[in-house]
């Protein structure tokens, strides 16, 4: 256990969030205007991040997890719509300037990318990468925050940091990397780490270790951590609360354990079906949800999941379902709570 | 925490991976490696640098200055005078070599004031897009439709008399082929995650362009320059061939090429020492330019 450093790069009251969330998203609606139509990325999309939990955001292609975190980070595109509010510790960040949001973006909120062999610049040793991030935030000089950086790469369990910390990207493994790119997300200790599909690009060997190492880090700084991927497996081991999202919806939201165990969404069901077992046969064919996700310009009436719903009826085609409480913590999307659930207990037999 | 160090240290990470600890080297020891090992671009190397050593050092060791007037006038090649003199007599080798001189100065000057316009605009316009690059462009787009040639010759009627003013007239031509490389390296950069990251790490927009993206892009842009030098040793012995470049006295390889078209029915090989030595510069320079071209290609093959 490589000790925390005890003096922080900001005064303490920074860590003194109350009792509330450190995040809470409202209303929160992205579109993007393009020739074809307005693509409605995200609508009305709310929830909230507590303190030091890991927040698990699951979805297909295109449900707008991604655009979700862009938006957090205020990184989206000019041309997009932004509605709603995201309040970070109290402060609405849409309604930042600039250079107080670039002073957010880092410090309080950083992001780990997908891919770590492009997130790294290919011309710069990491140490230089991991220097800049630490000066960029911290008034350290540049033995101080080359010192920093040593450390950090002993944190994220980085052997030999000393030779290293000189090398280039593509000197070291992807593994490596993205232990680099998690090592430059924590760097100034941020209150919320938005981790968007960490894991995809790396060798499945390696996903493990990366995933511990991105828990580990991320309890040791005490950051929040909301981990966006495709992979409920990936969640199941390591989120606090799942957030399933659709259609650039939420569609279920419950602690982790109650997904698992009673989702209550026809959705999250096919996705939790959709995970190949081992205690089956090679003879059955792996499940998949029919139907494919439906285009952001063109979305379903009623509930965006109905054409593929097994659960559907009418009623699913003409009213947007609301969100209905169906436990402690637990809202599902649906208008058919009760038999989904009546459903879901089979599935629940053997969680993955 | 503490079996997330000890388990990587053995886990299937990769991270002794033999080639990546024998390539413990920087990007810029490659680029090197490969160039040294590029023979024409190594052989221009060493013809350029013994022209401009002899540029320097030939009119030292020369009897004569470049402006003296001696007593044989318009003499073919002699052991007196291995070029010859022209019409006032004065000697044509270390006026060839002073020449010379003047003309690489120049066109050196040239490539790099070109390219530092070139790098900002071309960065300017390929980072922020929008009005910012239709702007820059269309400037790009007037400078090069327009008969950059003819309006070269007003400006230098004008102002173009000097070696410098003559360079800031080229520069101020030719710093579009840099532009238009730059912006479109800064806009195939511009989205690359590594942006995004910078981006979501708080740097600000000019730190991105300096340090992140210019850096990947500083390759073409050399490579570019150094082709510019070239480019500027032609020109500019195109304007003072037409008379409208450096003035009396002052020797430049396109003012001896022009002097020499008087004496073409008398002394024929008094135009082939200036000219020779302008073609030779911009075949070594281009010679250069390739080798960098693929010392810098990160895919890297040996020419």
């Amino acid at each position: 256990m490589s000790a925390v450093r005890p003096e922080l790069p900001y005064p303490a009251s920074r860590w003194d969030s109350g009792d509330g969330p450190i995040l809470q998203v409202e209303n929160l609606s992205v579109e993007f205007p393009t020739r074809e139509g307005l693509v409605h990325a995200v609508e009305d999309v709310s929830f909230r991040v507590e303190p030091g939990e890991v927040l698990g955001v699951v979805g297909e292609s295109g449900s707008g997890k991604s655009v979700t975190a862009l938006a957090i980070m205020g990184l989206l595109p000019k041309r997009s719509r932004v509605r709603g509010a995201i309040r970070f510790r109290g402060r609405d960040l849409l309604a930042l300037d600039r250079t107080a949001m670039r002073d957010v973006r880092g410090r309080e909120i950083s992001m780990i990318f997908q891919d770590p062999m492009t997130a790294l610049n290919p011309v710069l040793t990491v140490g230089r990468q991991l220097v800049e991030m630490i000066r960029r935030h911290q008034d350290l000089d540049r033995q101080e925050a080359r010192r920093e950086a040593l450390e950090l790469m002993d944190l994220v369990g980085i052997p030999a940091p000393q030779r290293r910390i000189d090398q280039f990207p593509h000197e070291l493994s992807g593994g490596m990397c993205q232990r680099i790119v998690i090592a430059i997300a924590i760097a100034n200790r941020p209150l919320l780490v938005i981790a968007d599909e960490p894991t995809t690009a790396l060798d499945v060997t390696i996903q493990a270790q990366v995933m511990e190492v991105m828990t580990s880090v991320q309890a040791e700084v005490g950051s929040a951590l909301m981990l966006i991927t495709h992979d409920l497996g990936l969640v199941a081991g390591t989120a606090d609360r799942v957030q399933v999202m659709y259609g650039g919806r939420i569609m279920e939201t419950a602690p982790a354990n109650s997904i698992f165990a009673e989702g209550a969404n026809p959705y999250t069901l096919g996705l939790l079906r959709s995970l190949p077992r081992l205690d089956e046969s090679g003879e059955t064919p792996l499940f998949s949800i029919r139907g494919a996700p439906p285009s952001a310009i063109l979305r379903p009436e009623g509930c965006a999941f109905h054409p593929r719903c097994d659960y559907a009826t009418d009623q699913c085609v003409v009213e947007p379902p609301p969100m209905v409480a169906v436990g402690a913590d637990h809202l599902s999307r649906c208008h058919h709570i009760d038999r989904v659930l009546a459903g879901s207990a089979a599935v629940a037999e053997s969680p993955p | 925490m503490t079996d997330v160090r000890s388990d990587s240290l053995v886990g299937g990470d990769g991270l002794l991976q033999p080639s990546a600890v024998q390539e413990a080297r920087g990007f810029g020891r490659q680029v090197w490696d490969r160039f040294v090992h590029h023979r024409v671009a190594m052989a221009a190397v060493v013809v350029l640098v013994l022209l401009i050593a002899s540029f320097w050092v030939a009119p030292l060791l020369s009897p004569f200055e470049f402006d003296e007037l001696t007593p044989d006038l318009r003499q073919a090649p002699s052991w007196a005078h291995p070029f010859g003199t022209d019409e006032i007599g004065r000697d044509l080798l270390v006026r060839t070599f002073i020449g010379g001189g003047f003309s690489i100065r120049i066109a050196v000057l040239v490539s790099i004031v070109a390219t530092l316009i070139g790098t900002l605009l071309g960065a300017l316009a390929g980072y922020f897009g929008g009005w910012v690059d239709a702007v820059i462009s269309q400037v790009v787009n007037l400078v090069l439709v327009i008969p950059a040639l003819a309006i070269l010759l007003v400006l230098a009627l004008r102002w173009g008399s000097g070696p410098w003013a003559l360079a800031m007239i080229l520069a101020a031509l030719l710093w579009v082929r840099i532009g238009r490389v730059v912006r479109g390296l800064f806009i195939s950069h511009r989205e690359a995650d590594f942006v995004e990251a910078a981006r979501a790490a708080g740097a600000r927009s000019s730190r991105i362009m300096l340090r992140h993206i210019l850096p990947n892009a500083v390759g073409p842009i050399v490579v570019e320059m150094t082709l510019l030098v070239g480019t500027a040793i032609i020109l500019e012995s195109t304007v003072s061939f037409l008379g409208l470049g450096v003035q009396f006295p002052i020797p430049t390889l396109g003012n001896l090429i022009n002097e020499a078209k008087g004496a073409i029915d008398t002394v024929p090989s008094r135009i082939l020492f200036p000219g020779g030595v302008a073609v030779l510069i911009t075949l070594c320079v281009n010679f250069i330019g390739d080798g960098l071209r693929d010392a810098l290609d990160p895919a890297g093959g040996h020419a």
